[in-house]
């Protein structure tokens, strides 16, 4: 070792490096060996059993994964535009109040301070097809057969997404609000004298304003979504026939039940792209949108 | 190409009174501008013209029409604003051209008529780009090239110069005041600055608490104020107001402006201060004339005082002085070197003094 190694700027980041080695960078090499090898949970010694591409080749002819991508995408995109719009909707009305805004921004935050988790048991038990509240609901109005809601191969799609929004628009709400609140008042009065309408003032001048705050919920969520398993988890357990599978789901399963964990890191690292994908995405939108406010 | 009508109107903000009770009639093609302090309302009634701020009641006529009740959109008015207000997102043609837009018209038209206001306001180097990429002059004008495609009935401007600074400001003074005699508009112009209400209105009006202090032409506001508050806001530096004791003397009426100072009282006021014992004597600085030697007519005063202070600014020198413990400010034109504890003679023609009575504050004629 000669001296320049140990100088006094390595040896000050050298605590931050080995933390930084230790969580993610030795894991992360950990588990994108073992997606070369045949790791099963349940026989530690197939660790050393390298097998080469073999978990990708699997996966590539894999049908089921390539729903759960599919479907996984599909949720995304769904869930991501409803909470947009029901999000947006929200903000636009709060920022209307004059009276109260304060305490209605706080009860719109309601959903966000449940766990997933129960947000998920809460949802199971509303659209519980004998005991739901949503069939009794429905009952009461003379609508006297069960409707099947996590069980019915379209309908439990449907329910996980009620679940998700009615968990997360808040986040787009509060975002967005704060974006409205920071609008100045100018452009948007110049815009009324100017000749425009309630909508072409949104349309024209609102709406640019908010597009960088509107992106950066969008990254936020598209994590947060393209990562959902616990709601599903929950809810459907991925069923019925593997109809509400999502990669993660399908990822944990295959992993820890089926202890087939090097397989189950393959797809991880395939799944990953997409996550990098829309991160990626809606941050290049991000950086266009604010060019285009002069911003950077 | 309208006149603008305002019928007793008034603006509250809950308890508080913004605007009081204001009658107005702008005929077409005036340049009027509302000048007074921060808080008078002078912003809260162009806004109100504008129909960015509801009306509490009164009336107001764009035209002949009642447009209390319309949206900003169909006044028909342009607006300049203190912050520019351009749209960030949109180049400087798109700023122009958005109001037209807007209103659908014709592509070639928007064209002639941004290509328009931009050799007008001598834009053509800077069409393509954002206003980020601006400076403050620069911005100012596209906003007012803004106000100008849409060849709205009436313009107004809220303290647009305020922002820019005072090289400026002085540049942008002049090109709001040929602007106006090309376009001949009725122009409504909002500034908290006396010098910028000078240059620019063909009629002043004063403004204090959300009532008008006084209406006029910019040399009647300055020559004949009707009260101390309109004397001391136009003009720079204000107007001297000194607490004066009228007094006789030797069976003449005299005028006690400092313990050894007595002046006798011009003849076209004795009667006026019969029953007073007090009054406010207003002198503009210019008209209290270092003079070297005392070559007064008989209706002039004259008296001398040591000063305190003087300041060169090349073309003139500003004398401070005290009387009766109040600092007073005298303009020499055709300085001579001068040094404070000097003793200099004063000379005031009477024909250009103001008084005030005591309690109203109003002008004694």
């Amino acid at each position: 070792m000669n001296k320049k190694f140990f100088s006094s700027p390595i040896i000050l980041i050298l605590p931050s490096l080995l933390a930084i080695g230790f969580v993610i960078i030795i894991p992360l090499i950990f588990s994108f060996y073992t997606s070369f090898t045949s790791y099963k949970l349940t026989r530690p010694d197939s660790l050393y059993n390298f097998i080469g591409l073999r978990n990708y080749e699997r996966l590539i002819d894999n049908t089921k994964f390539w729903y759960a991508f599919g479907r996984t995408i599909l949720f995304l995109a769904i869930v991501l535009n409803l909470e947009l719009l029901f999000g947006l909707g929200i903000a636009l009305l709060i920022n209307k109040i004059t009276w109260g805004q304060r305490t209605l921004r706080t009860i719109m935050m309601f959903p966000m301070m449940f766990s997933p988790i129960l947000v998920g048991f809460q949802w199971k038990y509303i659209f519980n097809d004998n005991i739901g509240v949503l069939n009794n609901f429905l009952y009461l109005f003379g609508y006297e057969s069960a409707i099947p809601w996590l069980i019915d191969k379209y309908l439990a799609m449907g329910s996980i997404m009620v679940a998700e929004i009615w968990a997360n628009t808040s986040i787009f709400a509060i975002l967005l609000l704060a974006g409205l609140l920071g609008i100045p008042r100018d452009p948007i009065e110049a815009a009324r004298v100017d000749g425009c309408n309630s909508w072409q003032v949104f349309k024209n001048i609102t709406l640019p304003f908010l597009m960088p705050f509107i992106f950066i919920a969008l990254t936020i969520r598209s994590l947060d979504v393209g990562r959902a398993y616990d709601i599903v988890h929950i809810m459907t357990g991925g069923g019925p026939a593997m109809r509400t599978e999502l990669l993660w789901t399908m990822i944990a399963r295959i992993g820890y039940k089926d202890a087939n964990m090097g397989f189950a890191n393959a797809m991880s690292y395939v799944s990953i792209i997409l996550s990098i994908a829309f991160t990626y995405y809606f941050f290049t939108k991000l950086v266009a949108a604010r060019r285009e406010l002069g911003q950077q | 190409m309208a006149n603008v009508d305002l019928k007793n109107l008034t603006k509250k903000y809950g308890e508080v009174i913004a605007v009081q009770n204001m009658d107005l009639s702008i005929p077409h093609n005036e340049f009027l501008v509302l000048v007074g302090p921060s808080g008078c309302g002078k912003s809260t009634t162009l806004r109100m013209i504008a129909g960015l701020e509801e009306i509490t009641s009164g009336e107001i006529y764009i035209g002949d029409q009642l447009v209390n009740e319309k949206d900003p959109k169909d006044r028909n008015v342009s607006m300049v604003f203190q912050n520019y207000a351009l749209y960030p997102h949109m180049t400087v043609e798109e700023n122009l051209g958005f109001s037209l837009k807007i209103a659908k018209v014709d592509k070639n038209e928007i064209e002639t008529r941004v290509k328009e206001a931009v050799q007008i306001l001598g834009l053509e180097e800077l069409q393509k780009r954002k206003p980020s990429q601006l400076s403050g002059g620069q911005r100012q004008r596209v906003a007012m090239g803004r106000a100008i495609v849409r060849r709205p009935d009436a313009f107004l401007f809220d303290e647009p110069l305020s922002n820019l600074d005072a090289k400026l400001r002085t540049q942008m003074r002049t090109e709001i005041k040929k602007l106006h005699q090309k376009l001949k508009t009725t122009i409504i112009y909002v500034t908290h600055d006396q010098v910028e209400a000078m240059t620019l209105a063909d009629r002043i009006i004063i403004m204090k608490d959300g009532y008008i202090e006084q209406i006029g032409s910019p040399i009647e506001v300055f020559n004949k104020p009707v009260n101390v508050f309109v004397a001391t806001f136009i003009g720079s530096p204000p107007m001297n107001i000194l607490t004066c004791d009228i007094i006789s003397k030797d069976q003449k009426v005299k005028i006690k402006i400092d313990n050894e100072i007595y002046l006798d009282c011009p003849e076209n006021f004795k009667d006026l201060f019969n029953n007073k014992s007090k009054v406010y004597l207003g002198i503009r600085a210019e008209d209290l004339k270092p003079v070297e030697k005392n070559t007064i007519d008989n209706n002039d005063w004259f008296f001398s005082k040591e000063i305190d202070l003087a300041e060169p600014l090349g073309t003139e020198t500003q004398l401070f002085f005290h009387l009766n413990g109040k600092e007073i400010i005298s303009r020499m034109y055709n300085p001579y070197p001068v040094s404070i504890g000097d003793k200099i003679n004063f000379q005031i023609d009477t024909s250009k003094i103001h008084f005030f009575d005591i309690d109203t504050e109003k002008t004694l004629f």
